[in-house]
């Protein structure tokens, strides 16, 4: 991974971000702004596409398939989560 | 490696159609009681087998096994993060092997997913992302916090509920999801993780239908080191969100709760929790 870098792309798109702490929320507009905070922040499909990968369920069953399919098998090791970014 | 080359279209390709793609996760082959012990014991094989072969090993890392199951390739995670040279690599082997590529041999499907939980839960989903001015990982991270329906009950104003009640929301319960409000970081122990504030109070705005509309807001400030060593770093965010629930029956149809002006480390990130 990166550091993230404050890029002038991420600083445009930051700006034009709008920010809930500059004012409190009416009451009357909590819900469509949460909505529209949540919807901005959400992972985009292109930043799940760990999920595009046929990952096998444990590393037994890997090696079963791999020995059916007669194809290598690739195991990655990690500390942490990598299926949600907590890695 | 998310972030990198298992977001490459290119590695996603490869890995589909000549591997058998699977991930271990340490800390679960490292417990007593989260795989069987042949899955441990087969865990354990690879890597000595890899040393023996004088591959590279180490617990993060990525191995390659051939259809008998012989270690025949190794990378250290700081090599297989480069897309350019994790691709070589794997197409090396794919080429030294003579394997004929095909459809994957697991169809993808999501790998984040709630844990299990009994009917009528409320499945919180949580998403965080840095959003500039450094202090974070790129990429995004996600979370689940499930409350069983006694739970949920709890975070429910504790009388009737009409416009304008105003309550606190069970703090050890709000404490379970807020423990994860933090950024892309490399320690992801929410226990390592020292609460000093946090608030989140939730006012009815109107009742229609038997159904409530409440808002929240509160705001939380939390000690999160960004490796697994003590570094003072702090999480300081006000919270903003609302949520739908009946009356009647205690049920939560709707749950949103974002960050709001959240700081970490120099930079700014936000978080964006929904009900599933």
């Amino acid at each position: 991974m990166r550091w993230t870098q404050f890029a002038p792309a991420v600083a445009a798109g930051f700006l034009i971000t709008p920010t809930l702490r500059a004012a409190p929320i009416a009451d009357d507009e909590v819900r469509s702004k949460v909505d529209a905070r949540v919807a901005d922040w959400w992972l985009k499909p292109e930043e799940k596409r760990f999920d595009q990968i046929g990952w096998a369920p444990d590393l037994r069953t890997a090696r079963k398939l791999s020995a059916e399919h007669d194809r290598p098998l690739f195991l990655f090791t990690m500390d942490g989560r990598v299926n949600t970014g907590r890695c | 490696m998310r972030t990198g080359p298992f977001s490459s279209t290119d590695v996603i390709d490869r890995l589909n159609r000549s591997f058998v793609p699977v991930y271990a996760v340490n800390e679960d082959y490292e417990a007593k009681n989260v795989v069987s012990k042949e899955e441990r014991d087969e865990y354990t094989r690879i890597y000595r087998e890899a040393l023996s072969k004088k591959f590279s090993a180490g617990s993060v890392h990525v191995y390659v096994l051939n259809p008998r199951g012989e270690v025949i390739g190794t990378r250290h995670v700081a090599d297989a993060a480069k897309t350019k040279e994790l691709i070589p690599f794997l197409d090396d082997l794919v080429n030294k092997l003579g394997t004929k590529g095909g459809k994957p041999v697991v169809e993808p499907k999501a790998q984040s997913r709630p844990p299990e939980h009994p009917k009528g839960s409320i499945v919180l989903h949580l998403a965080a992302r840095g959003l500039g001015g450094g202090g974070s990982w790129d990429g995004t991270a996600e979370n689940w916090v499930v409350y069983t329906p006694d739970e949920a009950k709890k975070l429910l104003p504790a009388g009737p509920a009409e416009g304008g009640t105003a309550w606190e929301l069970d703090p050890k319960l709000a404490t379970r999801l807020l423990v994860h409000v933090y950024p892309v970081t490399e320690n992801n122990d929410p226990k390592k993780n020292e609460i000093r504030e946090q608030a989140l109070r939730g006012k009815v705005l109107a009742v229609k239908d038997g159904v409530a509309l409440a808002r929240l807001d509160g705001h939380l400030v939390m000690r999160h080191d960004f490796y697994h060593r003590p570094d003072g770093k702090v999480v300081e965010t006000g919270l903003v969100g609302y949520f739908e629930f009946e009356p009647a029956t205690g049920a939560v149809r709707t749950f949103r709760l974002v960050t709001d002006g959240a700081t970490y480390g120099g930079g700014k990130f936000g978080v964006a929790v929904r009900s599933e």
